[in-house]
């Protein structure tokens, strides 16, 4: 049997405000070239500006994966000619990766981290017969490239870093790493080779479009490559392949030529980043809490495992639920959250930010339910009101007419005129029938509108039956 | 010298056409530039921490996530040659 050996290069696109070299907007836009300057079209005579957001959401993913940092940095020239770089060349971190040397855990392995360095990204081009169409609104669009050791042997393990990376990443809020918009993408390295032997060939997949595909694709480059070697042929070049999505299949894209010559050189026009222990220190003192840290606190405060994998698969959900949870029940906010609220918000492709159901009227909501001033199925019907119209809990109780009942006397008077006028009932329930008792439930319900607190009308009830006298 | 070769290869990754009358020019500014290079790469630096990449001891200015002016589409295309409604476009590439 082969072993298999993959390596995975991540690039992902970093949210910060303005791009890596330049003060234009780092947006996604439909539009082309809206979001563009001098400095993104390499006109001559322009000079890059780091941007120092860029360098620290660079720590931070660094830091995050275990690396060693680079505390004095500098750009490379990756010089290449293509027209989605208008300058000629990519402005990187060849020699000097901000961070080298890390890993990430998954669970039963620790997988290694090569290294992680800054880049720009490159114009969008749209290829057709009367040319190549740019866009620019990419250029310069701050990257990080995070490259793996070789360390994985299969298709699980691959898309298990993969989905750990995700999390990681998407926690620290410095990208939406989104595979299906490109904000991440994944290219794969796949060999096999008999144990003790040396490496394969290696064979490159490029830009596979989401997490189970990078499974779904080195599946069948091991079932590709096996049969190529169980005929006795040789993997003789390295090759590029894509995967086909719909085939499950990976078709050769190219033949790798031997080595690219990219003559890298020092970017002169960006002095040392030098990185000082205090500004680590302080990126290090403000990273947010992480998904693994809050699955365990979850666990501890109650709330059950399906929740919990659900909230944290949503970071707007636990976000939210992050600025309640000391002032409310966590395991009730979490049920309310994982039901209704995120129907609504999957049904109508929003962020739990963009919708009116706030902290403070979610809080109240989580308080009435838990102090028994509402009931679960009142706010089933709150819910939708809230998310929809904002606004306090109380007001939307009266405006939705789901005033309950509490008061003893008033529920008192109710209850007696009740039973005078149902004296059969009385009878079924001195009979011992306990059907009795659920028929007055209704009839007090229904004299009321619903609006009477089964709590208490229930035990009003009992205590009247009990004593009445036909 | 370099070989004919080698200045292919150079011209082909910079685009440049060279004419055959042109390879002993090249072929001895190239030498002469890799010579100054090789000098360089004999310097001992061993334990040298901070070796010079940029042609200035400046330490780095950052900008600040802030977004500044952007250009029109307008001004976008009026420097270039082609342009395909808000798109602009260059010879055929093709990457596959």
């Amino acid at each position: 049997m082969y072993e298999t050996v993959v390596g995975i290069e991540v690039h992902v696109e970093l949210k910060s405000n303005s791009k890596v070299f330049s003060h234009s907007q780092n947006e996604y836009s439909t539009e082309p070239n809206l979001y563009v300057n001098e400095i993104d079209l390499g006109y001559p005579g322009v000079l890059p500006v780091l941007n120092k957001k860029v360098i620290e959401m660079a720590l931070q993913a660094s830091l995050a994966l275990n690396c060693k940092i680079n505390k004095v940095m500098h750009f490379d020239r990756k010089n290449y000619f293509y027209p989605d770089l208008p300058k000629g060349y990519q402005i990187t971190e060849q020699d000097t990766p901000i961070g080298y040397d890390g890993y990430i855990d998954i669970g039963d392995k620790k997988i290694g981290i090569e290294r992680l360095h800054i880049e720009e990204d490159t114009c969008k081009s749209i290829h057709g017969k009367r040319g190549t169409m740019l866009d620019a609104n990419r250029a310069g669009v701050p990257l990080i490239e995070i490259v793996s050791k070789p360390d994985m042997r299969s298709p699980e393990d691959a898309v298990k870093y993969l989905t750990k990376l995700r999390e990681i990443l998407l926690y620290l809020g410095i990208s939406d790493v989104k595979i299906e918009e490109g904000s991440m993408r994944c290219d794969c390295n796949v060999s096999i080779h008999k144990p003790g032997t040396p490496l394969g060939t290696k064979i490159e997949i490029k830009n596979i479009g989401s997490i189970n595909n990078v499974g779904e694709a080195i599946k069948y480059e091991i079932k590709r490559q096996s049969e190529i070697l169980d005929n006795g042929d040789k993997i003789e070049h390295e090759e590029t392949r894509r995967l086909d999505d719909k085939t499950m299949t990976t078709i050769l894209m190219r033949v790798k030529e031997t080595g690219n010559d990219y003559r890298y050189f020092p970017e002169p026009d960006i002095p040392y980043v030098e990185l000082s222990d205090d500004w680590i220190n302080d990126v290090k003192a403000n990273m947010p809490v992480f998904a693994d840290e809050l699955k365990e606190k979850y666990k501890n405060l109650g709330i059950n495992d399906n929740n919990i994998k659900t909230i944290i698969g949503r970071l707007d959900l636990c976000q939210f639920l992050e600025s309640v949870i000391d002032s409310v029940d966590p395991v009730t906010a979490s049920n309310l959250l994982t039901g209704d609220i995120l129907s609504y918000l999957n049904k109508n492709y929003v962020s739990i930010n963009k919708i009116k159901l706030n902290k403070d009227n979610f809080s109240e909501l989580v308080n009435d339910i838990t102090g028994g001033k509402i009931s679960s199925k009142q706010a089933k019907e709150l819910v939708p009101y809230l998310i929809e119209n904002g606004g306090s809990v109380k007001d939307a109780v009266d405006t939705l007419g789901l005033n309950e009942i509490t008061d003893t006397n008033a529920l008192n008077d109710i209850v007696k005129r009740v039973l005078d006028s149902n004296p059969e009932s009385i009878k079924d329930y001195n009979d011992g029938k306990d059907r009795a008792i659920k028929y007055l439930m209704g009839q007090i319900m229904k004299e009321t509108g619903g609006k009477a607190n089964p709590a208490i009308a229930s035990q009003i009830l009992m205590s009247l039956i009990k004593d009445y006298k036909l | 010298m370099l070989s004919k070769e080698e200045i292919d290869h150079v011209a082909e990754l910079a685009r440049l056409h060279v004419d055959d009358s042109e390879y002993e020019l090249y072929g001895k500014q190239l030498y002469d530039i890799l010579s100054e290079i090789e000098k360089i790469e004999s310097v001992d630096v061993e334990g040298e921490t901070k070796i010079m990449i940029s042609p200035c001891t400046n330490i780095n200015e950052y900008s600040n996530d802030s977004i500044g002016p952007m250009l029109s589409k307008e001004d976008i295309l009026k420097n270039v040659k082609h342009s395909n409604g808000d798109y602009i476009v260059v010879p055929t590439v093709i990457n596959e």
